[in-house]
């Protein structure tokens, strides 16, 4: 069933077809959250709010675009709004700042399986946050545009289309950002 | 083909636009061409360090729970509306009892007035007075009415409401409805009071009438849900043994598993090796999984009880 199907079932009252959306997109929008840096509780509620405001809105949504345009910007808003909260509680809280910066001790907290592991999950847990770091620091459509790309797997034209812009310059984006990254990443990779 | 050919496709490979055939011809290239093979490597490690993140990204998230959750919010966003139009409904029943009491009220006074009026003066007061008392009945006597809510109930269910502190609801409708779900979700998954979804479980599980009420896949996914998300190690304990009067089969061999893995109670840890012990899952049989959690538990569980009971159920699968 197509997506434009799959709403006009949603617009009659069809929550089977609800569900069916969002499982079909949860995994994109739980992307773009972690784009964010946000933690799992947080990616939680950005989920449970971008698919509550699309349940809302649904009836509005007049097919002019794709809906995972139109998804992209729910989701983008929702992000930007969590971003401004977390910013301000971080700001209020020197102590929490501190921990969200330091990458490994939250790593710390992580159960560990097997002792074998330690290290190697450690190096690995590691990267993870410095690539995370790295790409906070990316100008926000080039992280979006490397977001979809690398984590959601999807092609440039349609980055293109979701981002309203053309495939040259999603792939600018794309070449800049995968260059700084590589870059920065060199030594470890 | 000449070397721009394959930078070119190193390029695609980069950026995740190679085809299937180019990504093969690339890889042959990269066989007898040194600083090619150096770029594919630098790039598929690159690529490896996306796909770490990938995986790392939702390893936390069970998307089915968050679904769960979701439609649940959605339904109890439209039961806000749907509230107005039963509040809507309720003031029709409740109005018609107001003017059966009232009804009673006047006949009442009236009485007492023609007794007062005709044959005791002094009774005339009296009358007014129990005439008065009887028409003033109010909404809240029939809402938390027993009686009143029981003589329209046909079924044994009682679900506790964690809204209605004041005593349990009596469900009065047909046991597939709708209504019954949203209740039994509504007291199962509501944040604290615990007190009110324990009863709500001694209540589905001490039915007098099992057949009245079905043991649904509705009802089975808000038990899951309690078990891996309630706070309170009790509910968790009531929802699992509901679960175990379930016809055996994996979501219920998942949860048990989850349980006896994950819960930080001890007590329910040795609930569920009990169930799963126990003889309604003999012919479940001890599959991967199983014995994979059994394992982790006799050598990691920080109950002694547990690890031995893991033990002796490993030995039993063994043989």
């Amino acid at each position: 069933m197509t997506d434009i199907e799959l709403i006009s079932k949603i617009k009659e009252g069809d929550m089977d077809a609800f569900s069916e959306l969002v499982k079909r997109y949860e995994h994109f929008v739980m992307s773009i959250a972690y784009s964010y840096r946000n933690s799992s509780e947080d990616m939680k509620d950005i989920y449970q709010e971008v698919f509550m405001r699309v349940h809302k809105a649904i009836k509005k949504f007049n097919q002019e675009s794709e809906f995972s345009t139109w998804l992209y910007r729910i989701s983008v808003n929702v992000c930007n709004s969590f971003y401004r909260i977390s910013k301000k509680r971080k700001m209020e809280s020197l102590n929490d700042y501190s921990h969200d910066v330091d990458g490994v001790a939250m790593i710390a907290h992580e159960p560990i399986d097997h002792k074998n592991d330690v290290h190697e999950k450690y190096i690995r847990d590691e990267l993870i946050v410095k690539v995370k770091n790295m790409m906070e620091a990316l100008p926000e459509r080039q992280r979006m545009a490397i977001t979809l790309k690398y984590l959601e797997g999807l092609k440039i034209r349609e980055i293109a289309k979701i981002m309203r812009c053309g495939e040259g310059t999603i792939k600018r984006y794309i070449f800049n950002a995968s260059g700084v990254l590589r870059k920065n990443l060199e030594p470890y990779i | 083909m000449n070397e721009e050919y394959y930078t070119n496709l190193l390029e695609k490979y980069r950026i995740l636009e190679i085809e299937t055939e180019e990504l093969e011809q690339l890889k042959r290239h990269t066989e007898v061409c040194p600083s090619c093979l150096k770029e594919f490597i630098k790039y598929t490690s690159f690529i490896e360090v996306f796909k770490q993140i990938k995986i790392n990204s939702v390893q936390n998230i069970d998307f089915d729970t968050e679904r769960f959750r979701l439609l649940n919010n959605i339904g109890n966003g439209n039961k806000e509306n749907e509230k107005l139009s039963l509040i809507e409904s309720l003031s029709d029943y409740l109005n018609i009892y107001r003017i059966k009491y009232i009804g009673y009220g006047f006949a009442l006074i009236l009485a007492g007035f023609l007794i007062g009026r005709f044959w005791l003066f002094e009774g005339l007061d009296k009358g007014i007075e129990k005439g008065l008392q009887e028409s003033m009945i109010t909404e809240k006597q029939i809402e938390t009415s027993e009686d009143l809510i029981a003589a329209k109930s046909n079924t044994d269910i009682i679900i506790e409401s964690p809204e209605n502190k004041a005593g349990s609801l009596k469900y009065a409708g047909l046991t597939e409805d709708d209504l019954k779900f949203r209740l039994i979700s509504e007291s199962l998954t509501a944040s604290g009071n615990a007190g009110a979804k324990l009863k709500t479980f001694t209540n589905i599980a001490d039915q007098k009438n099992p057949s009245k009420f079905i043991l649904d896949e509705s009802i089975k996914k808000v038990l899951i849900l309690a078990v891996k998300n309630d706070d309170n190690p009790g509910v968790r304990r009531q929802a699992l043994n509901l679960l175990a009067a379930y016809p055996y089969d994996e979501e219920i061999r998942d949860v048990i598993l989850f349980a006896l893995a994950n819960d930080n109670n001890a007590g329910n840890r040795i609930f569920s090796i009990n169930i799963l012990s126990s003889l309604q899952y003999d012919g479940a049989g001890f599959e991967g999984l199983m014995i994979e959690t059994l394992r982790n538990s006799a050598k990691n569980d920080n109950n002694d009880f547990i690890k031995l009971r893991a033990e002796m159920l490993l030995q039993e699968a063994s043989k």
